[in-house]
């Protein structure tokens, strides 16, 4: 059993070209979904900070 | 014909893709000798290049001949391109894929016997991919029809 | 379908119905592509495990073409019918192309090492696919480089558009020219020269890209219209109350 599990890490001997290959694709898809959401929830926070402040203001402005 | 402002923009923009590509055809046509990554050696043996100028010489490995030297192994290979053939002399390691029948990229200079000295020794691998039983297969069955193996 | 989309209330609508779907197809995609690029599928007979570079490398660089494809259509779109929708696309487009010719170059890099000898060469295809990652960056750029974004967007798309050229190029590079890449291995008039044991996981991690292309698209496509929102809110100080 652990030598299937060494021989599937060590990949033939190109393990050291398999293996980053795999890792920065995983890394570079997952980066870009993940700064992605980012973004949209930073974009939806700014949105209701706008809409609050606007809402404050014409509250304001009917009591004046 | 009076052209509204989408067809007009269509046009241009139309005309804009046609000129581009033509010029990037022309481009290309002027230079494509510096495009080619390597010359096949019938292109090399066509040029006449000058001796010290380096090139690269691709094509197809025919014989590999090994000679042990007190400085290390010096490999002479004809490199085919099945029409002419040049010898390439190369000290230093071989890449995992270089055997015979493989393609193989060379880099250096010709010398002055008609010989190559690569400094650069680089494989080619073509568009081929099969598990090995697969291939083992194939040979067998071409080489039950032919008689010679592929 | 562009028009039924480009209201954004619909296309938000639309999508977040579809979202958890396509999320979901892309991870399936993925978790067995992965497996069968990495267990399942056998070795090469001439290049032996690092054929398995295949299963990221070329997904990468289909889905660094088709993307530059889709930016150049959608840019066409914008600069003939003046479609903001069509600009707003093709910007939302662009980190994700890049982050693929990204991958497809590294990748290509790791694969190039073991099996030719070389972690690069400048040869017509691996240049032309460099020249795509410059083209992604100068839209990226020329997109935020005006304060007035309508004018970034026009000069954007027709720099998208003269780039398209290289498309075709990077395709018939290998067959224009001598290249130390190989020729196609799928898209050739032989048929397909990949066994089926080895397009299985090829496809599956192919379709797993353009899943998650299409989830990438559509977030960002939705922050760019809420900063578009934003925007006016801004400029039209408490006028605009919605």
């Amino acid at each position: 059993m652990i030598e299937v599990v060494v021989e599937f890490i060590i990949m033939g001997g190109h393990a050291y070209y398999i293996w980053p290959a795999y890792i920065i694709a995983t890394v570079g898809i997952l980066g870009l979904w993940f700064f992605s959401i980012r973004e949209l929830k930073y974009q939806k926070q700014i949105l209701a900070n706008l809409k609050e402040d606007i809402s404050q203001k014409t509250q304001q402005r009917k009591c004046n | 014909m009076q052209l509204t402002g989408k067809q007009q923009r269509l046009t241009i923009v139309l005309l804009g893709l046609i000129l581009c590509s033509i010029a990037t055809a022309m481009i290309l046509a002027a230079l494509k000798d510096s495009v080619v990554y390597f010359y096949s050696p019938t292109n090399l043996l066509e040029k006449q290049t000058i001796p010290e100028r380096r090139v690269r010489v691709g094509g197809l490995v025919k014989k590999n001949e090994q000679i042990y030297t007190k400085t290390g192994v010096v490999n002479l290979f004809i490199v085919t391109d099945k029409k002419n053939d040049i010898t390439v002399r190369f000290t230093g390691i071989l890449p995992d894929l270089f055997r015979e029948g493989q393609g193989v990229v060379a880099e250096g200079k010709i010398g002055p016997n008609g010989v190559f000295f690569a400094d650069e020794v680089l494989a080619k691998h073509d568009e081929n991919y099969m598990p090995p039983e697969v291939a083992e297969t194939l040979r067998r069955s071409s080489k039950s029809k032919t008689g010679e193996p592929r | 379908m562009f028009n039924f989309l480009a209201n954004p209330a619909r296309f938000n609508q639309v999508t977040d119905r579809l979202m958890p779907a396509t999320a979901g197809l892309a991870g399936l995609f993925l978790s067995i592509g992965i497996i069968s690029a990495l267990i399942i599928s056998p070795p090469d007979y001439q290049q032996g495990d690092t054929v398995r570079i295949m299963y990221v490398h070329v997904p990468s660089a289909w889905m660094a073409l088709f993307i530059y494809s889709f930016i150049a259509i959608t840019s066409a779109i914008g600069l003939i019918w003046r479609h903001p929708f069509a600009h707003l696309s093709a910007q939302a487009a662009a980190p994700i192309g890049i982050t693929f010719t990204i991958l497809c170059l590294t990748t290509g890099s790791l694969w190039g090492k073991p099996m030719w000898g070389a972690w690069w060469v400048w040869d017509a295809r691996l240049t032309s696919v460099l020249f795509l990652f410059f083209l992604y960056l100068g839209f990226m750029a020329l997109n935020k480089a005006f304060d007035d974004p309508s004018r970034g967007e026009k000069s954007a798309a027709i720099l998208a558009l003269v780039g398209f050229i290289n498309v075709p190029v990077i395709k018939f590079s290998v067959d224009w020219w001598n290249t130390l890449h190989q020729p196609a291995s799928l898209l050739r008039a032989d048929g397909p020269a990949i066994h089926s044991s080895m397009l299985t996981p090829l496809f599956l991690m192919a379709l797993g890209f353009i899943f998650v292309a299409v989830c990438v698209l559509v977030t960002r496509i939705k922050v760019l219209l809420l900063k578009r929102r934003i925007r006016l809110m801004r400029i039209n100080g408490g006028k605009l109350r919605s």
